[in-house]
């Protein structure tokens, strides 16, 4: 038991590899929401007090950082259970790859499910094929070394907005907290 | 073993939610003081005196409306305070005008210094106080007064199914609704959450297919900008329930999503106006949509057919409330928030127009043990309804209140007394009005004001005792009462704009 628990600690990658890909998810979730939150606010601003408007940041925050954390453990699961070869040993590059990928795949998800349309039911059917694609792009890319460059220079360069975003993350998160709590 | 049908185990379901939600009715409204009325405000959203048989329109809309009417008071010519849910209801609720409570935008609020100048505030606790807002717009407003409700449920409660979130948060249920079920998963264009929105659509999506709309032909009732539907029967049966649980003394604000659209008729009433019964033809306004006559017809029918579907509901939660002598220790108020309009290339009530079906709402009240039938023509507001309620339920009325006491319950006909309509949803809550319309309505005449509009400014009178369709202006014919009535509403939207100037 004891070396299977071993086994898996080994198997999560440093720090400083999961921050440059945690970097890439906020960069990625926030500013979908940060967009449409500022396109609300000039209908918003007609009646909303300065609170009003820090407490949907709050709460929009909060929705973010979860977002973020659970895209996180897809890569961090992938590096666990998959061979350490497959993923672990090239931890950021692929999960920067996946990230990506799977966001990219996401947003053109959202930009299909208007609620005041027909639900398009057959992109959703196409999800597993999508996955699928998605994985296969994660290890075609790593296979090219320039964008193996481009996408790690990516990921480092993004990190310092670690600096502004989890700071954020907390105090939103603690906000939430205190109005529910209190 | 007896069989136990869906609706019986939604009767014993309402009856079990109603001792685990309301465990404090049991121990202290029984103990409560009789001597104070019960008091039922039962609002339909969205629903037009114009369109209901009871106020005289030929299609027959509310046979049991008019049953309910026979042992009540039939207000004729009660305004609304707005044209939609939140001035409307806010309006209801403070006893104030728009332009006074400033919930004037959508999704909007009443000011933060007026919060405690609601209904629930004034009775005060000697009333156990229940708030239903099934509309989410109504529950924006309903719980900014959270701190003066005893119970209050959220829009979701007697639902078939629903992915509001705004629940889950019963201490901050305001901004969580306004936050997350009105931003983050609100269901209009592509979700505001990139990885949960999706996610939230695809699940609601699935159970939403799973539903069965038995008994709906044009699909379930739903409130489609948030993720809920609900069977009308289910509502009324929960409803049912709920009031006979209830121990005097309580005051109860069931604000009801129906018949707001999407018009989703039972199959009792599918179909029913296929009549080729036409209203009289209106020209369409400037600044109407431009529908086309057949859009606005076809619209109109549904409306009513949905209506009379809610009537039929309406009547067996009436049945219930007779068995249970409610209507011997209770005021019973039928009122609604705003009406709905199918004329002038318009339809529906997200309209900058003020026209008769827009702002002519119900309003019949029973009194405890009320035998007869009694009408009033004079014309009342929404505004009047706080301080008549506050009356009957032997408070003293503040003197925050712009309304009057309803004649027949405290009050006189006043021909003479003027009221005001305002619709500006694009007026900045903390800022003068520049663009909104206001109508006036002083005995007969209604004035009615488009401030703001291109070209100019423009003003419309009509007579609604000779000409309730609104077709004939007679601003220019009429110059003395057009130029009085006119004086009077600038004078009063200038004091309103007051504390607002720099």
């Amino acid at each position: 038991m004891t070396g299977y628990i071993l086994s898996i600690t080994e198997k999560i990658p440093k720090l400083e590899e999961i921050a440059p890909v945690y970097a890439v998810i906020v960069m990625m979730i926030y500013p979908w929401t940060l967009t449409r939150y500022f396109w609300k606010l000039s209908s918003w601003i007609l009646f909303a007090s300065v609170g009003d408007l820090a407490a949907f940041f709050a709460y929009m925050v909060v929705v973010n950082l979860l977002e973020s954390i659970l895209i996180l453990l897809v890569p961090l699961a992938m590096s666990i259970v998959l061979p350490g070869k497959w993923f672990y040993d090239r931890f950021k590059t692929r999960s920067v790859a996946l990230v990506l990928f799977g966001l990219g795949y996401l947003i053109y998800l959202n930009k299909n499910l208007h609620a005041d349309s027909p639900f398009p039911l057959t992109l959703v059917r196409w999800i597993p094929m999508a996955l699928v694609v998605v994985l296969l792009l994660v290890f075609l890319v790593d296979q090219v070394g320039f964008l193996r460059r481009v996408l790690d220079e990516l990921a480092n360069r993004l990190t310092i907005f670690l600096y502004i975003s989890i700071p954020v993350s907390v105090i939103a998160l603690l906000v939430v907290l205190i109005r529910n709590i209190i | 073993m007896p069989d136990i049908n869906r609706r019986s185990f939604l009767k014993l379901a309402g009856a079990a939610t109603s001792a685990v939600l309301f465990p404090r009715l049991d121990s202290s409204l029984k103990q409560g003081d009789a001597s104070f009325p019960n008091i039922i405000v039962l609002l339909f959203d969205a629903m037009s005196a114009r369109n209901l048989s009871v106020y005289g329109y030929p299609r027959s809309t509310a046979s049991n409306l008019e049953r309910f009417a026979e042992h009540a008071t039939v207000y004729h010519s009660h305004s609304a305070g707005g044209n939609y849910t939140i001035p409307g209801t806010a309006s209801l609720l403070t006893g104030t005008y728009p332009w006074t409570h400033r919930a004037i935008n959508y999704g909007g609020q009443v000011k933060s210094n007026m919060v405690e100048d609601n209904i629930f505030h004034a009775l005060g606790k000697d009333y156990h106080r229940l708030a239903f807002g099934q509309n989410v717009w109504a529950q924006f407003i309903l719980t900014q007064f959270m701190a003066d409700i005893d119970t209050f449920l959220p829009s979701s409660t007697f639902g078939e199914l629903d992915y509001l979130l705004s629940k889950y948060f019963p201490k901050d249920q305001n901004m969580a609704a306004r936050a997350l079920d009105d931003f983050v998963f609100k269901m209009e264009r592509e979700p505001a959450s990139m990885v949960f929105g999706p996610l939230h659509r695809m699940l609601y999506f699935r159970d939403s297919t799973k539903l069965k709309p038995k008994g709906y032909p044009r699909g379930l009732p739903q409130n489609v900008n948030y993720p809920l539907y609900f069977r009308l029967e289910d509502v009324f049966d929960g409803l049912a329930s709920l009031l006979q649980d209830l121990s005097s003394p309580f005051f109860t604000y069931i604000h009801l999503f129906p018949p707001h659209a999407p018009y989703r008729a039972s199959d009792k009433f599918y179909s029913k106006f296929l009549d080729g019964w036409s209203p009289v033809k209106k020209p369409v306004h400037r600044l109407g949509d431009g529908l086309s006559d057949l859009v606005i017809k076809t619209e109109r029918r549904y409306y009513d057919e949905y209506l009379a579907s809610l009537d039929w509901e309406f009547g067996r939660l009436l049945d219930a409330m007779e068995d249970a002598g409610i209507f011997e220790n209770s005021y019973v108020v039928i009122t609604s928030d705003h009406g709905e309009m199918f004329e002038r290339g318009e339809k529906a009530h997200a309209t900058v127009l003020l026209y008769d079906p827009v702002v002519h709402i119900p309003l019949i009240i029973s009194a405890p043990g009320q035998k007869v039938r009694s009408d009033v023509y004079a014309p009342t507001h929404a505004v009047d309804v706080l301080p008549t309620l506050l009356q009957v339920a032997g408070k003293p009325v503040p003197s925050w209140c712009e309304g009057r006491l309803l004649p027949g319950l405290g009050g006189v006909e006043d021909m003479e007394r003027s009221h005001f309509i305002v619709e500006a949803k694009s007026t900045p809550a903390f800022q003068p009005f520049k663009k909104a319309t206001i109508a006036m309505q002083k005995g007969n005449y209604k004035l009615i004001y488009y401030m703001g509009y291109e070209p100019d400014d423009t003003f419309e009178l009509y007579d609604l005792h000779a000409d309730i369709e609104e077709l004939d202006d007679l601003y220019p014919a009429q110059p003395a009462i057009a130029r009085r009535m006119k004086e009077e509403l600038l004078d009063s939207l200038f004091d309103s704009n007051k504390p607002y100037m720099k």
